[in-house]
């Protein structure tokens, strides 16, 4: 239980620390250097990354 | 586009994001690239939480800002390619003359002679255009796309590469430090000078107005070196000669000297080629301090172009010169 609110905290300050656009998520393309990793915008930080949105179908 | 920004070495990211948690169907995105491919999950927060549509891109700049929001269900924007070579290259801003100034010059001893330039601004800037030499003819050296960093240095050696060649006189020079429209700021040098050993040089500041100081290139000015007595033993016995006031100046100028005994007086104003200008002085004279004006004339009364002038002053057979520069 302790553990869950420690992680909501760490949640909750992130979010404000990088501001609206952030995220993690998992990469499931194994030919990517990041497979397997959870990535998002601060997983790139200094870089310009573009986020593209839509369906696998 | 981002298989080729990638080759190119650009720091730019691709990340798919998926809405179907059917993984299956991603091999659609993730057969032919090597970018980072994500589903999010129902109740698909990313999307919510960035007002996203389905085939929407966004792009982020470095300090993970957004730049670019768009549907591109009917193709790429045309300035995709240009906008992230923007951010990528972010122009630098040209440098402002004033908050570059010419903060340190060294004029012999070792180190040789540098000239250091100091950005005061807050901002880093590029000297890109900007000139620097020893005259006004401003044709030895041009700046290429130097940045400077805000509060930081450029120092450069005489004879270096990307640097200046004209080297620095120790009987004393100016350097005139010019932007890319011919706008100039000019600082005066001293004759060198000698303490503990050490060849000082001469600190500068956002005025132009310098003093002596330890060599210190590519670091803060140290404080000013009072060399009253070592001053003092390189004045000559009858006679001391100060700097001219203003200077630079337009159309005149005071030169004062002080006589530690009368004495027959001679102040002639040369210009760079040796020839004589005008001989303000030509008479015997009383101890004590003593000035005389120049208004850039010759002998017949004449206006004298804009120039480096130097005024010489005689007193039996030892004798004097200083530089003066005249801007109109």
């Amino acid at each position: 239980m302790f553990n869950i609110v420690k992680n909501l905290y760490k949640i909750f300050f992130l979010s404000v620390l990088l501001g609206q656009y952030e995220y993690n998520l998992e990469d499931i393309n194994p030919t990517s250097e990041s497979y397997g990793e959870l990535v998002g915008t601060s997983y790139f930080e200094g870089n310009i990354t573009l986020h593209y949105f839509g369906h696998f179908t | 586009m981002y298989d080729n920004l990638k080759s190119e070495g650009l720091p730019v990211e691709l990340i798919g994001i998926g809405k179907d948690t059917h993984i299956s169907g991603s091999t659609n995105w993730t057969d032919d690239n090597d970018a980072s491919v994500c589903a999010d999950e129902s109740p698909f927060q990313i999307w919510t939480d960035w007002g996203a549509s389905q085939r929407d891109l966004y792009v982020l700049d470095f300090d993970g800002s957004l730049v670019l929001h768009q549907n591109v269900s009917s193709g790429l924007p045309d300035n995709l390619e240009n906008l992230l070579y923007s951010l990528a290259n972010p122009l630098t801003t040209a440098c402002i003359l004033g908050d570059v100034y010419v903060s340190e010059g060294h004029t012999s001893g070792s180190p040789e002679d540098y000239i250091e330039i100091y950005n005061s601004g807050e901002d880093e800037c590029s000297l890109e255009g900007f000139q620097l030499d020893d005259n006004e003819e401003l044709d030895d050296f041009t700046f290429g796309n130097v940045i400077i960093p805000a509060g930081g240095y450029w120092v450069g050696y005489e004879d270096q590469d990307s640097s200046f060649s004209s080297g620095l006189s120790s009987s004393g020079d100016i350097i005139v430090f010019a932007d890319s429209s011919g706008t100039s700021l000019i600082v005066t040098l001293e004759p060198s000078l000698e303490y503990d050993g050490l060849e000082l040089s001469q600190s500068f500041n956002e005025n132009g107005e310098g003093c002596y100081t330890n060599p210190t290139p590519g670091e803060a000015n140290g404080d000013c070196i009072t060399l009253e007595n070592d001053i003092e033993s390189i004045i000559l016995d009858n006679f001391r000669i100060y700097q001219n006031y203003p200077n630079p100046f337009n159309p005149t100028t005071q030169i004062r000297y002080e006589l530690h005994e009368d004495a027959y007086v001679s102040v002639k104003v040369y210009d760079v080629m040796g020839k004589v200008i005008n001989n303000l002085i030509m008479n015997s004279q009383t101890a004590g301090y003593k000035t005389v004006r120049w208004n850039a004339t010759n002998n017949v009364g004449e206006s004298v172009p804009t120039g480096v002038y130097i005024y010489e002053i005689q007193v039996g057979d030892y004798s004097q010169r200083k530089k003066m520069i005249l801007l109109k």
